[in-house]
């Protein structure tokens, strides 16, 4: 058998905010980079974003939020990917987040923050080199 | 294999990996096949098809969220097409099942035709099998929104179920040939639109007149999906369609058609790959098409000679699988 593996990501809007024009921005060129992107649609619980990740088993989690929210529902999505047995996936966070919250959640495991204006070129390449591959 | 005692144990981790390395047909795959193999044939498979926007995938959580609250477990295989020019798909059917996204009984799955056509995913057969090994009560299929004539689907499933909207065309539509072949049962969605009630009536007449199904005259169901209007009298209806099958000995012969269509599907597979990646690169190629260039050969003649070039080269690959085992 020939081997098709793809990179599979799960891009998800936690939280109540209703704005999710970037994230499908951000959905349409990691297509076009050949990526399977499966999208969750907006207002998500951290329970439904990880219950997504678990079936979809996928590579890396993209979460993109514009609320404000980000300090205490990217914590909550980190537990439950550990407590999921799911912690080894890589996790990138986008939106609106401000400079100074950035250490903290790079400290919960959040391997890197994208805000406006990252080109999509750059987190293409940027989970290519960073996913593990097992 | 710990993989497969948590995947009989219907653990979601584990249906989830073995769904993707079923899905990358790795060597690893085959093994897991094989393994998995013995605990098949319990799963009741449901297949639902229609033209895109007809809203299947409100529908599936509909039904998926009534068939748990009888008692039954659901595995859903959610199909969206992959992109012919990068590879890429997006997956979207998930935005419109959020109410069974968290329920135990239910597991969902998004998936790209990774390039085939026909509204299915190649490893279909073997994704089934995953969530039949999981004890899975039912599997229900969403294939790609598909248009006149993917009817594989057919053969693929036990129930198939043509998910259809007003405003689609008239009578003319539904009496060409295709999906109106294949459905066992047929839903008029939106029903709440104008033109519903037409859109009923010209599949009741089409329907009444289509050749015998063994008896089984295929129902035509209104529903509202959103509204969750109809949702139960489908399932109903649905469930009556399985009882019909069992009570006939149909559903024998529904799993010796999904079966030929999967040997068929692998066979062909293996076939485009050997010309696409050798007899398309050869020497032999490259001569024949200057002879048919030239006109000293016909097309015909040309593909006759490569025709019995490939299946020497069939034989040869047999040949190098025997001296591995």
């Amino acid at each position: 058998m020939q081997k098709k593996e793809k990179i599979r990501v799960l891009v998800a809007k936690p939280g109540l905010d209703g704005h999710d024009r970037g994230a499908k921005v951000i959905c349409q060129a990691l297509r076009d980079a050949g990526m399977e992107v499966i999208y969750t649609g907006l207002r998500q619980t951290p329970e439904q974003i990880v219950n997504a990740v678990v079936q979809e088993d996928v590579d890396a989690l993209l979460l993109s939020i514009l609320s404000g929210a980000h300090n205490t529902l990217f914590p909550r999505i980190m537990d439950l990917l550990k407590e999921k047995g799911m912690g080894n996936i890589l996790v990138l966070g986008g939106g609106v987040i401000p400079q100074e919250d950035i250490p903290q959640l790079k400290q919960l495991g959040i391997k890197e923050i994208f805000g406006p204006g990252t080109k999509t070129q750059t987190i293409i390449e940027y989970i290519k080199e960073n996913i593990s591959k097992t | 294999m710990e993989l497969i005692e948590n995947l009989k144990k219907a653990d979601p981790k584990a249906i989830a990996r073995i769904l993707t390395i079923v899905e990358n047909e790795s060597e690893e795959a085959k093994e897991f096949i094989e393994k998995i193999s013995p605990f098949v044939g319990k799963s009741y498979v449901i297949g639902f098809t229609g033209p895109l926007g007809s809203g299947k995938s409100t529908l599936i959580e509909g039904v998926s969220l009534k068939l748990a609250e009888r008692g039954y477990t659901i595995g859903i295989l959610a199909i969206d097409p992959s992109s012919p020019f990068s590879g890429g798909a997006f997956l979207g059917d998930r935005i419109r099942m959020q109410k069974i996204n968290l329920r135990d009984e239910i597991f969902i799955r998004s998936i790209s035709t990774r390039g085939i056509q026909g509204g299915l995913s190649p490893t279909i057969g073997n994704m089934i099998r995953v969530m039949d090994a999981a004890g899975k009560d039912f599997v229900i299929i969403e294939t790609v929104g598909t248009g006149q004539d993917e009817v594989d689907v057919a053969k693929m499933v036990d129930t198939c179920i043509i998910v259809t909207m007003p405003g689609l065309g008239d009578e003319i539509q539904v009496i060409k040939a295709g999906l109106i072949e294949i459905g066992d049962i047929f839903v008029v969605n939106k029903a709440d639109q104008l033109g519903a009630d037409m859109m009923v009536s010209y599949f009741r007449s089409v329907l009444e007149g289509s050749p015998n199904r063994n008896g089984w005259i295929p129902p035509v169901v209104e529903t509202v999906a959103v509204k969750e209007q109809g949702i139960d009298r489908l399932v109903d209806i649905l469930l009556s369609h399985k009882e019909f099958l069992e009570k006939k000995g149909l559903l024998s012969l529904k799993r010796r058609q999904r079966l030929q269509l999967e040997i068929l599907n692998i066979i062909k597979s293996k076939l485009i790959f050997l010309i696409e990646q050798q007899l398309l690169s050869s020497k032999d190629f490259e001569a024949y098409l200057d002879k048919a260039i030239s006109r000293k050969q016909n097309p015909y003649q040309c593909a006759e000679k490569l025709l019995s070039l490939l299946i020497k080269m069939l034989l040869q690959e047999e040949d190098n699988e025997g001296k591995k085992d």
